[in-house]
């Protein structure tokens, strides 16, 4: 039996196996990583247990570990108090920020939450696209098809491509929903030690990153949109269904590498730098160092009142 | 064998964590007061000394370290936690 023969009926049978597999996939992708009762319905009301979860975990920290680490990140400020220059209305402040951290956290990020649900919710509508079937969205069935223009191997190729993409898409959305139901339960336990500001970016760093992943679903209906606008173009449509899964690394660790430089206090100085761009985060570097010293000043004063006396 | 050890204080639920963490508490207190009051034997040294310009910057540096103390007193002493409780549950 002739080996090219035998390879041309292995890479048929891999096509016959990817186009009966894709549909079902793209079917979970759709219904559990993008449909807005599961992609933001299951974090605005994710049910009794978790709830009960939430609060047992709030009571512990607010009643017990609040109290504590407050005596000890008071010793902190008071042993800073006498070693170098300190300003006590920040320090008060920063007593302050656990406080209003775990009363306000949740509700600003639920809130958040529902306002990107109401844009992904208008995207989800545009357009009247049937998003359940792969077949509605794409035109692989016409490219694997349509035998003259295209071989069995680059059918192949492609719907490997197509595989790849769907698979990590799925896998991405699905780690968004476990890790923003996660972070709503860590955000108390950080806020519990903010009192600092190296302790302050764990908790920045929290809430940014539930931002982020309550924004995502939104540029990922986006570009699905795109590559539904320009399914007349197979190879620019599977370059849109390769974008997808990549978007948290086209857009959001720039952002991440500008903000979290920044002290806490600063943090929307620091976003809107990095929209804008690279000439304000200097602005931003230089003006760190343009604090004033006050015992250096004082004993500047020193030295001059000393030499009017001598 | 320290680990198993602390088995059974960490399965035990609330109760027992609370308990680690006044002990915690406890120790945190007793061992701050002594560091804090040894950090202020410099300060009067430098504030009874006779150069100048050493009391000038002690005038500061006191300033600082009697606003740090309270601040540290109004936390251990629970007026602090109390303060933020009442300002953020008005309870």
């Amino acid at each position: 039996m002739d080996i090219s023969a035998l390879l041309y009926d292995v890479l048929r049978a891999m096509v016959a196996i990817y186009l009966a597999i894709l549909d079902p996939i793209w079917h979970l992708v759709v219904y559990y990583g993008l449909n807005p009762v599961y992609s933001y319905g299951l974090i605005l009301d994710p049910g009794y247990a978790y709830y009960a979860l939430y609060r047992s975990i709030t009571d512990l920290v607010y009643g017990i570990i609040i109290p504590v680490s407050l005596i000890i990140f008071s010793l902190f400020i008071a042993i800073r108090s006498f070693v170098a220059s300190f300003r006590a209305t920040r320090a008060v402040i920063n007593l302050l920020i656990p406080f209003l951290a775990i009363a306000f956290a949740f509700r600003i990020l639920v809130y958040i939450t529902m306002i990107f649900d109401d844009l992904f919710v208008y995207l989800w509508k545009y357009g009247g696209v049937n998003w359940y079937s792969i077949f509605s969205v794409t035109q692989i069935s016409a490219f694997a098809s349509n035998g003259s223009s295209s071989s069995i191997a680059l059918v192949f190729i492609y719907l490997t491509s197509y595989f790849l993409a769907i698979t990590s898409l799925l896998a991405e959305l699905i780690f968004r929903e476990a890790a923003e139901l996660f972070l709503m339960i860590i955000i108390p336990v950080l806020s519990s030690i903010a009192f600092i500001g190296k302790t302050q970016e764990y908790l920045l760093r929290a809430l940014v990153t539930f931002v982020e992943l309550a924004f995502l679903p939104i540029p990922i209906i986006m570009d699905l949109i795109l590559a539904h606008i320009f399914s007349a173009d197979p190879v620019l449509q599977l370059g849109f269904f390769l974008l997808a899964p990549a978007i948290p690394s086209l857009i959001f660790i720039w952002m991440r590498n500008v903000s979290f430089r920044l002290q806490p206090i600063r943090m929307p100085t620091g976003m809107i730098g990095g929209f804008i761009g690279g000439q304000i985060d200097e602005m931003i570097a230089a003006s760190k160092d343009r604090r004033i010293d006050w015992s250096e000043v004082y004993s500047k004063d020193a030295l001059y009142e000393r030499g009017n006396s001598g | 064998m320290a680990f198993i050890s602390l088995v059974p204080l960490l399965s035990g639920g609330g109760s027992s964590i609370s308990a680690v963490l006044t002990r915690i508490d406890t120790i945190a207190i007793s061992v701050s007061a002594v560091i804090i009051s040894l950090l202020w034997i410099p300060i009067a040294m430098e504030f009874f000394s006779s150069d100048e310009s050493k009391r000038m910057i002690a005038r500061t540096r006191l300033r600082n370290a009697a606003i740090g103390t309270f601040i540290y007193i109004l936390a251990v002493s629970g007026l602090l936690y109390a303060l933020f409780n009442y300002i953020i549950t008005g309870s």
